[in-house]
């Protein structure tokens, strides 16, 4: 297999965002901790705590030399964040020292391998965060990798010769929100390629479901095309060879294991011309130029475009070499005054070509509004109002937006269905630190809740609550009221657990028993890290629902989340009503995380 | 590890794509297919020809095939169909270069006899057809084997990458030569297409191409330095390996050792602290050196940068603005070799950039309708390794005609191009031709007045090359060179080559004006062999005497010089 390198000018933020991090695995118990920081450091000092640890093969125990390590600190009092980086030693240790005072997460990444908690997305879920203060010395941390999995294989060409030079897409079921159906590809800093015999290799992959796909490579040209005067070339081809996703079949990949076998011929397909007109409101201003017309696959998770173009001054456009299959036809314009245009249509491509699709475009709408807390005044601190696009697959998300000092908003370039969330801003976390996503963020997370003191409390269109709804926004716009509470429930109490047989501590979730709340960033589940002593406080649940509890070993609170993971906890958890602003005494015996 | 977060990437970096490579609204502009790139003109001449695998004789299908005239005024691309065939239609015509290409195999130039060699020319007049052009294409060979870390495990996602010794401006060097790959969880590599020749094959872990120390442990000063096959930090103790045509060479097996990395800190001085927003990037100084490991580090505010993790080698520090360079943003460069130990206490001094300005004149009016933008002008660094070192910002031709280049940190030639038809005649300044002197631009100065004369009075030097016995010869190439020394710089334009066209006929274009000359038609030529001194010095007692005066068409025939 081959990599083909990618240009990267990649600071510090992107040594974060690369690679497979791992959770802190295991922060050490009271036993095994050996806090032998004094106490007696001047106050002021910054910098002085130091972490100490080994990462370790989780499948062997066996301990892991040069992972990278990294450790996110956010420093409280600054509301801002850093990262350090070190690399483990030829025995897998690590220290950092001269760490601030702060909530720290440790993270680990080696070639090949994977992070355990983070298979069930393909994006970097919030990690376990721990409080470290200055001068201490933390000892005995334990980072845990997996070896990843391997999909092995070879493409060929029609005739049964090797296809040198293709590249090699791996996509994943995802169980998200939008059913098993969905695939996100994963990304790898280097594109994989077919070698000079068709062979392929695609390592360190965490376990999950596959497809895995051929794509013509651009810089093989040999793959691109069959013929240009007969329309005929190559489409992506997925195993076992097949130009429709729906067609792929799924390859199990299991940790540190070799699925061998993935060999499949590239499928030559006719290939069409799709012409048409992005139809912009009558009304609008400025010149037709420069509208991105893009075609996704309606399964695709990652927005990635199989064709794009851009449109004449005239709105008319033209998408060449287009695979059979279903699309949707999505363009987007940036008009005047930052006016954003946007219009989709689903086209359906059989070989032949594809004349006078007409793309309606509208433009987005404003969503203005204004947050106040429960007495209807400003709240004070700044606020993060975020849309979340509920539409159909790809729907634009608008930028989030923070409140000015009066508490009021304004979010641009809104189209169609929206879910609305709202977020003490300065508790984001890593908001501030370069290269982190807001809109990753733009949810609260259970990270964030423990240190929120607003929440959002209602949301409101026109007088009536639209909380937990999504909501239609049309090119007119919305108004929203947005109100934040800073009396919030307080699921509280003690778990009890084997620490012998799990050093690990468990995690407690609080979720609502209607099940049709259990949707990503829901209010209605809430979950809390365990201290030490065993306690816990799950805080901002909107009260008046039946709400069951539970505390689970063996999973992150990203992990225990997810629906089919409620699921399974339903019956183990022990039911409880909670009441606006009141705290619940609790508790709660820790049971094994249940296996899907 | 505080450098770690500061560092920023300055690799030398190949290829750029990704899985979005056909990102939004962009078109897929896919090299070779038909209307993706309309061709620069149409006209009536048409080539025809087929490809085929050269050990087995079967047709090569979706090679692609080239075709471009020297003066770059036509340039096409086609695929092969399944029977290996391939049609260029609508060109031109004119004296084409042909080359056909397919992944797994060695790209070959039409008329290319061996290895390193230029193609010959074809000759297609308009409304003719040239037909029955076969390209035979070798077989790639193969350098496949595995990196194992110091303990004898895989060592994965470390870059692989051969070069080869080729001739250069300024003499033989390594170059980076085929392909590169990344090795997968097993430590396995494979390189292939590969031509005929001599390898040096390097490993580079990749953390040390994107940012942040290499490997480095904490509280020690251990990272992975770039390695040679069979497992040697020195370029110079590297053992080359033979790949012969289409030759697998498998077991190339070699580990990485962790070595000595150094700490690198210093200042800049000269500047305004605080007040420019800047990094410095360090990088090869040679970059045939293997990946060039750039490392940097941002400025802080006093002035003060550190970088951790550099393997030894010999390096540029160069300072660089944040974001696009400005005209009066200062510059700085300090050469280091790195031996192990730390750097303490380096001061690289900032200084105004210098400056070159002038005027473009176009010898017998100026043609019509040009736009200024269409002139390209350009400094050209007098230091065979300078291209690493050239910090200038874009040159600019402003709506009068006038020109600034900026930003320079050392000796320039000036160039220029970009109108077809129009050659630079002359860089003058206060009357004197620096055409081929360099511009030694101390720091913070400024070179006002260069008048830069563009001509159409352009040379051609045609002519039939015979053999021995007096036929005409395909089977040579022809030498151009000055006989006087201080013509033999690096960036000189009175060193040319060609090959004649299978009629046997040559054509070289534009050389400049010059009274004494030496011609020489030899039986083989490597490429890039022109720039070494030796090799000309050879050629020196059997050339024949030349002169070429402005704008002159001459006809030069030449016989084979054994």
């Amino acid at each position: 297999m081959r990599h083909v390198p990618i240009l990267v000018a990649a600071a510090c933020a992107g040594v974060v965002a690369a690679g497979p991090w791992a959770r802190l695995a295991a922060w050490p118990t009271a036993d095994e901790r050996q806090i032998t920081g004094p106490r007696d450091v001047p106050a002021r000092a910054s910098g002085t705590a130091s972490i100490r640890g080994v990462v370790v093969d989780g499948a062997s125990g066996a301990l892991l030399r040069h992972a990278t390590v990294a450790l996110l600190v956010e420093d409280l009092d600054r509301e801002s964040s850093r990262t350090m980086a070190v690399t483990a030693d030829a025995n897998g240790q690590f220290e950092f020292t001269g760490v601030p005072a702060g909530r720290v997460q440790v993270t680990a990444s080696r070639s090949g391998y994977f992070a355990y908690d983070n298979i069930w997305n393909g994006e970097p879920e919030e990690i376990d965060w721990q409080t470290v203060a200055e001068g201490q010395r933390v000892q005995g941390v334990r980072v845990q990798l997996w070896r990843g999995g391997v999909v092995s294989g070879r493409v060929l060409d029609e005739y049964g010769e090797p296809a040198v030079g293709v590249e090699i897409e791996v996509l994943r079921r995802e169980p998200g929100d939008r059913g098993s159906g969905s695939v996100r590809s994963t990304s790898f800093p280097f594109t994989p390629i077919t070698d000079d015999t068709g062979g392929f290799r695609v390592w360190g992959l965490p376990p999950g479901d596959y497809l895995v796909g051929a794509r013509p490579n651009r810089f093989a040209a040999e793959t691109a095309a069959t013929s240009s005067e007969r329309r005929q070339g190559y489409s992506t081809t997925y195993f076992p060879g097949t130009a429709s996703l729906s067609g792929a079949r799924t390859l199990r990949v299991l940790p540190g294991r070799e699925t061998p076998g993935a060999a499949f011929a590239m499928v030559s397909v006719p290939l069409a011309v799709v012409r048409g007109t992005v139809l912009l409101p009558p009304d609008t201003s400025g010149r037709l130029v420069n509208i991105g017309v893009g075609l996704v696959a309606p399964e695709r998770l990652d927005g990635y475009v199989t064709r794009g173009a851009r449109a004449r001054d005239d709105g008319g456009f033209e998408l060449s070499r287009l695979a059979p299959g279903t699309y949707q036809l999505t363009a987007r314009y940036f008009g005047q005054g930052g006016a954003e245009y946007y219009g989709a249509t689903e086209i359906t491509v059989n070989g032949q070509d594809l004349d006078g699709v007409a793309v309606p475009m509208r433009a987005g709408g404003v969503v203005r509004g204004r947050v106040v807390n429960d007495l209807g005044e400003p709240v004070g601190v700044p606020v993060m109002v975020s849309l979340a696009a509920a539409g159909g697959p790809n729907a634009p998300t608008p930028s989030p937006a923070r409140t000015y000092s009066d508490g009021s908003f304004r979010v641009e370039g809104v189209f169609g269905l929206q879910r609305v969330r709202a977020v003490e801003a300065r508790l984001i976390p890593g908001a501030e630190a370069p290269g982190i996503n807001v809109r990753r963020l733009q949810d609260v997370t259970p990270a964030t809740r423990a240190r929120t003191t607003w929440w959002l409390k209602s949301v409101a269109l026109n007088g009536r609550d639209i909380t937990d709804e999504i909501i239609d926004v049309t090119p007119d716009g919305a108004m929203l009221d947005i109100v934040m509470t800073n009396r919030v429930s307080s699921v509280r109490g003690t778990v009890a657990w084997n620490r012998q047989r799990n050093p690990r501590r468990p995690v407690v979730a609080v979720f609502v028993d209607d099940d049709s709340r259990w949707m990503r960033a829901s209010r209605f589940v809430g979950t809390s890290e365990v201290e030490l002593d065993g306690r816990f406080d799950v805080r901002g649940l909107p009260a008046g629902s039946r709400y069951l509890a539970v505390a689970v070993e063996g999973a992150s609170r990203a992990v225990v989340v997810r629906p089919e993971m409620l699921e399974s906890l339903r019956s183990l958890a022990t039911p409880l009503r909670v009441d606006d602003g009141g705290t619940h005494e609790i508790g709660l015996t820790a049971v094994a995380r249940p296996q899907p | 590890m505080r450098a770690s977060c500061a560092s920023v990437a300055v690799g030398i970096l190949l290829l750029a794509t990704s899985g979005a490579s056909e990102a939004w609204g962009q078109p897929a502009i896919v090299p070779g297919i038909g209307p993706a790139r309309p061709p620069d003109a149409t006209g009536t001449a048409i080539i025809r020809g087929t490809v085929l695998a050269a050990d087995t004789g079967a047709p090569v299908r979706r090679a692609q095939v080239r075709a471009n005239t020297s003066d770059g005024r036509d340039s096409r691309v086609v695929l092969t169909d399944d029977q290996g065939r391939f049609e260029l239609k609508d060109l031109v015509g004119g004296r084409y270069n042909l080359s056909a290409s397919r992944t797994g195999y060695v790209s070959l130039q039409y008329g290319q006899r061996r290895p390193n060699e230029r193609g010959m020319p074809v000759e297609v007049a308009p409304g003719a057809v040239l037909d029955k052009i076969v390209f035979g294409l070798p077989r790639g060979g193969v350098i496949a084997g595995r990196l194992l870390d110091e303990a004898g495990d895989p060592l994965a996602d470390a870059q692989v990458q051969l070069m080869r010794s080729a001739f250069m401006p300024g003499g033989r060097r390594l170059q980076p030569a085929g392909r590169m790959d990344t090795t997968d969880d097993q430590g396995s590599f494979r390189l292939h297409g590969l031509a005929p020749g001599e390898y040096v094959v390097s490993a580079t872990m990749r953390s040390q191409m994107m940012s942040g120390p290499p490997g480095l442990v904490p509280g020690s000063d251990q990272g992975y330095a770039p390695t040679y096959y069979p497992g040697t930090p020195a370029m110079n103790d590297a053992q080359r390996i033979t790949v012969g045509l289409g030759q697998e060479v498998s077991g190339i097996t070699f580990a990485m050792t962790p070595t000595r990395v150094a700490r690198i800190s210093g200042r800049v001085t000269g500047g305004t602290p605080g007040t420019y927003e800047g990094f410095v990037s360090m990088s090869l100084e040679d970059v045939s050196a293997g990946m060039g490991f750039g490392g940097g580090a941002g400025l802080q505010s006093d002035g003060t940068f550190e970088m951790t993790g550099i393997a030894p080698g010999r390096y540029v520090l160069r300072v660089q603005p944040r974001g696009p360079r400005r005209d009066e943003d200062p510059v700085g460069v300090l050469a280091v070799t790195v031996a192990g130990a730390d750097l303490a206490g380096l001061v690289i001094p900032l200084h105004p950039p210098a400056r070159i300005t002038g005027r473009i004149e176009f010898e017998g009016g100026m043609p019509p309708n040009t736009q200024p933008s269409q002139v390209r002008v350009f400094p050209s660094p007098v230091n065979p390794l300078g291209m690493s070192g050239m910090m200038s910002g874009p040159p600019r031709t402003l709506p009068d005609f006038t020109f600034a280049v900026s930003g320079l940190t050392q000796p320039v030639l000036l160039r220029a191009g970009g109108l077809p038809g129009w050659n630079l005649k002359a860089v003058l300044l206060d009357g004197e031709d620096l055409t081929d002197t360099p511009f030694d631009v101390a720091a913070g100065s400024t070179v006002t007045g260069v008048r830069l004369v563009l001509t159409q009075a352009t040379t051609t030097l045609s002519g039939l090359v015979r053999d021995d016995r007096g036929n005409a010869s395909a089977n040579a190439s022809i030498v151009v060179f000055p006989a006087d020394d201080d013509k033999m710089g690096v960036q000189t334009r009175f060193l040319r080559s060609a090959r004649p066209d299978a009629e046997g006929r040559y054509e070289i274009k534009a050389l400049p004006p010059y009274a004494n000359y030496r011609i020489i038609a030899i039986e083989s030529l490597e490429d890039g062999q022109i720039f070494d001194p030796d090799f000309i010095a050879g050629l020196r007692n059997r050339a024949e005497r030349l002169a070429l005066t402005e704008g002159e068409t001459k006809t030069h025939d030449l016989r084979v010089r054994p």
